[in-house]
Formats: C-alpha cells, sequence, structure tokens
C-alpha cells in the first residue's frame, strides 16, 4: 500500500485516497509491505509516479495485483522502487523520462 | 474485457458479444454468460478453429500500460510454434485471422516470460482487439475450452 503526504500537510493512502486526485501535490511518498515495512522515497521531488502491474486470468475475473511501484522524477529520470507483492522483493528501475 | 468471437469457417458475423469489466480489482459487470475459457468450438485433427476476438478494459484505471497477453496451458496439445494463432488490430475486424503465432507457453505466468505477446492501447484504459485461434495439427485431438491464455499489464488509479 502506498503512504503519501501532500504539500499542505495531508496524509493520505491507498484506502482512503485516489492517486490521480493528489498526485500532483504529493511531497513524500513510501510504500509498506507485507511485514509493514516502511520503503521511502526522497522528500520533495519534483514529481511523484506510483502505478501497480497486474495479471487477469480470463476464467476466474479477478485482478491480482503482483506488485506495486512507486516512483519519482529527477534530471528527467525516472527512478521507481517495484515492490513484488508476493516475495516482499524490492527492485530499483531507472529509465529515461 | 470484452469477447467476440465469431467462425472463420462460416460466413462472417459477429456471433457472439460480451461486455466483462474490473472495477478496483474484480468483476463487477459481467453480461457475458461465456465468460471463462475462450470457446474455440469443436476441432477436429488438422483443422482451424474459430477465431476468437477479445479486449482488456479496466474501466476502473485512469491508464494501462505494458499490456501483454501470454499463452498459459495449452490444453493438453503438445506445443509447436505454428499451432496457437495471435494477433491484434485497433480494429474489431471479423474478417481477421492471425497468421502469426505463440512462440512458446508462458510456464512461470510471469508477465516478463519471453513468450507474452505485447499489445498496444487503442485508448487509455482499453487494449488493441487481441485475434487468438488454434490451427489443430493433423495427428492431434482437442479438449474444447482447456486452453488458457493471461493477461498483464500495468495500471495507474
Amino acid at each position: 500500500m502506498w503512504n503519501a503526504k501532500t504539500r499542505n500537510g495531508q496524509e493520505i493512502n491507498e484506502k482512503n485516497s485516489q492517486w490521480s486526485t493528489i498526485s500532483k501535490d504529493v511531497c513524500e511518498l513510501s510504500l509498506i509491505n507485507k511485514n509493514n515495512q516502511t520503503i521511502s522515497l526522497p522528500s520533495n521531488m519534483p514529481e511523484y509516479i506510483q502505478f501497480k502491474s497486474a495479471s487477469a486470468n480470463m476464467v476466474g475475473g479477478n485482478v491480482e495485483i503482483e506488485s506495486r511501484v512507486i516512483g519519482f522524477t529527477f534530471n528527467n529520470m525516472i527512478v521507481c522502487v517495484r515492490l513484488d507483492e508476493k516475495t516482499n522483493n524490492i527492485s530499483i528501475e531507472v529509465g529515461k523520462r | 474485457m470484452a469477447i467476440y468471437t465469431r467462425s472463420t469457417t462460416t460466413p462472417a458475423m459477429l456471433s457472439y458479444v460480451s461486455t466483462i469489466q474490473y472495477g478496483k480489482g474484480k468483476l463487477v459487470d459481467q453480461t457475458s454468460k461465456k465468460f471463462g475459457a475462450l470457446n474455440f468450438g469443436t476441432i477436429g485433427p488438422g483443422e482451424k478453429s474459430k477465431t476468437v476476438i477479445t479486449v482488456l478494459s479496466f474501466p476502473a484505471a485512469q491508464a494501462i500500460k505494458n499490456i501483454k497477453i501470454g499463452l498459459v496451458n495449452a490444453g493438453g496439445i503438445t506445443f509447436a510454434n505454428n499451432i496457437f494463432g495471435v494477433t491484434f488490430s485497433s480494429n474489431l475486424d471479423e474478417f481477421i485471422v492471425p497468421e502469426t503465432y505463440f512462440q512458446g507457453i508462458n510456464t512461470d505466468k510471469s508477465s516478463t516470460n519471453e513468450y507474452n505477446i505485447a499489445i498496444e492501447n487503442q485508448d487509455s484504459i482499453t487494449s488493441n482487439y487481441v485475434y487468438l485461434n488454434i490451427d489443430l495439427p493433423k495427428n492431434t485431438q482437442f479438449q474444447a475450452g482447456v486452453v488458457r491464455y493471461q493477461w498483464w499489464f500495468d495500471y495507474a488509479d
């Protein structure tokens, strides 16, 4: 689950807010894994992103979230942290914006 | 997710249309009674199945990206690289018949499996139409309904 803090001090998370409504105001962003460990990104970056990677089986009908990703932009680069929902593994992905 | 089915062996008409929508990770609207294993109909040895058209739509998301589809179960058919047809188009065209094939089975059911096929978007929350069929070898029997495919995608909500 992602946790965010906005520039006006509001603390919000995946359960109580939609990312699209607050994304431009985020100044702190973190992920919490299944063991309640927190992975935090640097504060006050120009832009933050989050998305989920999922799969959908045509038989069962459910969308399964396989990993959650948070990231930020910096010098025309995107730096992301991916958290695997099953294994708790963390990987860092860096790419051009 | 909507699934359209037509026959390639009879004059082309959309013989079946269904609409299936996901919301917040769950199926919220299933107007299709065909939801489940894709129905390729009865195929005899050496025959080509009708084409099944499927499209991934995820209205609960603001955007979906990096869409892929994989063959995860060949349904007992011994795999070869000219059996499981797949192609995609931004158009819903009942005359399209796949001429390219899955080159392997995604046995680990992972999004990064080399045999997945990348599918482009037709809009921010919808994939292109994916056309699937089965070109059954002459010496092979087929049990309808056991071939399985799976979608992978990134989404922001």
